[in-house]
């Protein structure tokens, strides 16, 4: 086990770099590794090896390096979101997408972008969208609870339920929306890592560290919570306690995230499923990896959708749902003998 | 170690338990038996604190809602009837869970694994994923996770077994019952099991509870509680008595 862990770390750690590296030289422009590599040494240290000229080192220090650290903040957020979302409800399939928790925050956020701009500055949209996301995550939650433990198909419909109502609300304030909250809100409804700003990147990495330590110190927790609510309790866990402090953790998380590169389906999904299958289901090992590929995957996605129709792009929402979604029915298939 | 004092439990109007006192004793292995809807899993929640009912429950002289939730681990465990994990754990791994409120070093964690899994004869499947083992092996898995959880108790700890045999073919209910008798005996274990076999009361409990209707209906050594009477009262069955070679009785 140890073993496949370490192994796993190293590839998913050496696909992270390979990628950031394709991400800075690849794209409308084409740019030498070399230089590119030297402008983000000479940027950092304010040395001056590199040989681009002006306009490229634009391009890498302004437009390539910011988005594909946000890349990386917001996959890392959102595949951890989901790995304690799917722990949380004990359901391979919980992802804070398909539940409905993504379109709950876009909500928050589209009211913050179209009804008031500006009443906390620039904290207004994040604060919104984690508003949104909570209470999503808490109506969700609510509504899937039985006696029995959570019912999936609850959990679906309820997402499918708050999806439609998102899509209508958000439809509803593009009506009464100026052109340009149309352009941003465009923006939030398919996702994208265009908007990666100081501001952007700060809140991402903040919120991924504080979520990979909070998240760290309860995975003993959260592993026994996947026995079963009563036994984690029998366990000495105080399981509201927990359960409170997941739900409002993910929120932030999804909050942070859709504020930052707006709806962005299936990272969450997929990533914890494919660690799982790797190195199975322990927390102590499932959130750090998640957190790898989850950075790794929506790093390549969005190196896809800039690459895939060059001189434009493609917003990286429909490239990582045009991989999720197929991955998405695979699992149902496979689940559909658990469930007559 | 634990006294029940007047615990009624009545959700929504319906009585589920109705002014249960009972106490069990460390090195007892202590039945709860009646028939279906008597409350008996009712009663096995109030005291795991699954619900909360009215009335005083007092483990080692202090109110279980005064235990520190850690400590209590330690000193009182469940074996559920069926647990819900779908997520592919493997069998040592679920083992592992029963570490929870324990602080050990690894190495004496690992010791204490192996030690739990082989007292529940567990090793050969150690490291087949738990949703791929039959009901029996789960069960026993879960077996060897809650006495890990109580290897650290400080006083003797206190065993709830929901219905332990239900998943056991005839020779794993023996093994297992035997081990709980063991537990009570050799290590002061008490036990509070649930079982619907009269056979098994009367050969492995020191003590049973006979419940009706939310209500002690006898307490006492199994041999006098489950007099024909009795169970002809409360189970509607008319059971024959065979005496066996070594001198104990079986119904039939």
């Amino acid at each position: 086990m140890q073993r496949s862990v370490s192994i796993c770390a190293l590839a998913l750690a050496s696909l992270l770099i390979a990628c950031a590296l394709l991400s800075l030289v690849l794209g409308a422009m084409n740019l030498p590794v070399y230089d590119s590599l030297l402008i983000v040494v000479d940027d950092l240290f304010g040395a001056n090896f590199s040989q681009l000229e002006g306009y490229q080192q634009v391009v890498v220090l302004e437009l390539r390096l910011p988005r594909l650290l946000l890349s990386i903040f917001v996959g890392a957020i959102l595949a951890q979101c989901g790995a304690v979302a799917q722990g949380l409800f004990r359901n391979p399939l919980a992802d804070p997408g398909i539940i409905g928790v993504s379109s709950g925050a876009a909500v928050g956020a589209i009211l913050a972008i179209v009804v008031f701009p500006a009443v906390w500055g620039s904290w207004t949209i994040p604060t919104m969208a984690f508003v949104g996301g909570l209470l999503t995550t808490l109506l969700v939650y609510g509504l899937a609870q039985s006696k029995n433990g959570t019912s999936v198909l609850v959990l679906l419909l309820a997402g499918v339920a708050i999806s439609a109502f998102a899509g209508a609300a958000i439809g509803f304030l593009s009506y009464f929306a100026d052109d340009a909250s149309l352009r941003e809100l465009n923006v939030w409804q398919m996702g994208s890592l265009t908007g990666a700003s100081d501001a952007n990147l700060w809140l991402a990495f903040t919120t991924m560290l504080l979520l990979m330590i909070a998240f760290q110190r309860r995975a003993q927790a959260l592993n026994a919570l996947l026995l079963g609510e009563p036994e984690a309790r029998h366990l000495g866990i105080d399981v509201e306690q927990l359960k409170l402090q997941m739900i409002i953790l993910t929120a932030i998380g999804v909050g942070v995230a859709v504020s930052c590169s707006g709806i962005i389906g299936f990272v969450g999904l997929v990533v914890p499923h494919l660690v799982r299958l790797a190195t199975g289901p322990n927390h102590h090992f499932l959130l750090p990896l998640s957190a790898l590929l989850g950075a790794v995957l929506l790093m390549g996605s969005d190196l896809l959708a800039r690459l895939v129709v060059q001189p434009a792009e493609l917003p990286v929402g429909l490239v990582t749902v045009l991989l999720g979604a197929p991955f998405f029915l695979i699992l149902l298939i496979q689940q559909r003998k658990n469930w007559s | 170690m634990l006294q029940l004092n007047n615990v009624s439990f009545k959700p929504q109007g319906k009585l589920l338990l109705d002014q249960v006192s009972v106490s069990v004793k460390a090195g007892e292995v202590y039945g709860l038996l009646g028939p279906n809807g008597a409350g008996k899993t009712t009663l096995l929640k109030a005291i795991s604190g699954d619900i909360k009912a009215s009335g005083s429950i007092k483990f080692y002289g202090k109110e279980l809602t005064q235990w520190n939730r850690r400590e209590l681990a330690k000193h009182l465990a469940v074996l559920p009837q069926a647990s819900q994990l779908t997520f592919p754990f493997s069998a040592r791994e679920v083992v592992a869970l029963g570490l929870t409120p324990l602080s050990l070093s690894k190495a004496q964690a690992n010791k204490l694994i192996d030690e739990k899994m082989s007292a529940t004869d567990c090793c050969s499947f150690a490291d087949r994923s738990y949703p791929s083992l039959s009901g029996g092996e789960r069960q026993r898995v879960q077996l060897a996770r809650v006495l890990l959880q109580l290897s650290q108790a400080s006083h003797s700890p206190l065993l709830l077994l929901d219905e332990p045999t239900s998943a056991q073919d005839l020779g794993q209910q023996h093994n297992l019952l035997t081990l709980t008798q063991q537990l009570a005996k050799k290590e002061g274990f008490g036990v509070i099991a649930i079982l619907h076999d009269l056979n098994q009361v009367l050969r492995y409990c020191d003590t049973c509870c006979l419940l009706d209707q939310g209500q002690v209906s006898a307490v006492n050594s199994p041999d006098k509680v489950l007099s024909d009477e009795r169970i002809k009262e409360h189970w509607q069955y008319q059971p024959q008595r065979v005496i066996l070679n070594n001198g104990q009785t079986a119904l039939i």
